[in-house]
């Protein structure tokens, strides 16, 4: 899922009626490209945290890429994400999704 | 050069609020990260009054004031709603896992986090909130 512009105050619910959709669904893993999200406040990392902590509770993940990095710097201070689910690029989630792969295979 | 408004205590209001301190910061050459930053302080600032200071159906007006130097952005926000003190909000535990992080708590922190400097005093009937951030150059 591409994000684009602010998540904020304003934006919020909107994406929050969108992820309900989503989530109404059996996905496994979300992952949301930050690439064109300029901004985000805390009400947007409500949102996100929300997300994150709803797939947990189904054994799922989320994954973020390309932060932008006054994004990455207001994660940072926040310690929401965990530091496991942010990546710079679509290389290292690759070889992310490849090692959680192998990992599941291992103890199946 | 100092800039100040007035705007409605509620949500919908915020976003245009907002676009007036960034635009205001942006035309006077602040840098965008700077600008930027200001409209995340700005953002949690008066979203914290507009949900705690006044009664739902109270309507309740927020003055903004914003100051601009070459050292440094002040901003003020002042209301006439109950006595409350964002900055006593507790901060919230980054230390533990997701699962039992609580959702809310998060906007005082990244106050804190990118100001210099906070303060807070009732004046009167009036909650009056000073945020300053000092600037790079």
């Amino acid at each position: 899922m591409a994000l684009e512009g602010r998540l904020d105050t304003d934006t919020a619910s909107d994406f929050d009626k969108e992820l309900e959709f989503l989530l109404g669904t059996a996905v496994k893993i979300l992952v949301f490209d930050m690439a064109k999200l300029d901004f985000v406040s805390s009400a947007g990392l409500s949102s996100l945290f929300r997300v994150q902590k709803q797939m947990k509770a189904r054994g799922g993940k989320t994954l973020m890429v390309h932060l932008q990095p006054q994004v990455k710097k207001v994660f940072d201070i926040v310690k929401t994400v965990d530091l496991e689910t942010v990546f710079r690029n679509l290389q290292e989630l690759d070889e992310y999704l490849d090692a959680i792969q192998n990992k599941s295979s291992d103890e199946a | 050069m100092q800039f100040a408004f007035t705007l409605r205590s509620q949500l919908e209001e915020l976003a245009r609020a907002l676009d007036h301190i960034e635009d205001f910061l942006l035309q006077q050459a602040a840098e965008r990260e700077l600008a930027s930053e200001m409209r995340l302080i700005a953002e949690e600032g008066l979203a914290n009054i507009v949900r705690h200071a006044y009664e739902p159906d109270q309507e309740g007006e927020i003055e903004v004031v914003l100051a601009l130097s070459e050292t440094e952005v002040r901003l003020e926000l002042r209301d006439s709603g109950r006595p409350f003190n964002p900055l006593e909000h507790p901060e919230p535990d980054l230390g533990a896992p997701i699962e039992e992080r609580p959702l809310g708590g998060l906007g005082v922190h990244l106050i804190r986090s990118l100001t210099d400097t906070q303060s807070y005093a009732r004046q009167g009937t009036v909650n009056v909130l000073v945020l300053v951030k000092r600037r790079g150059v």
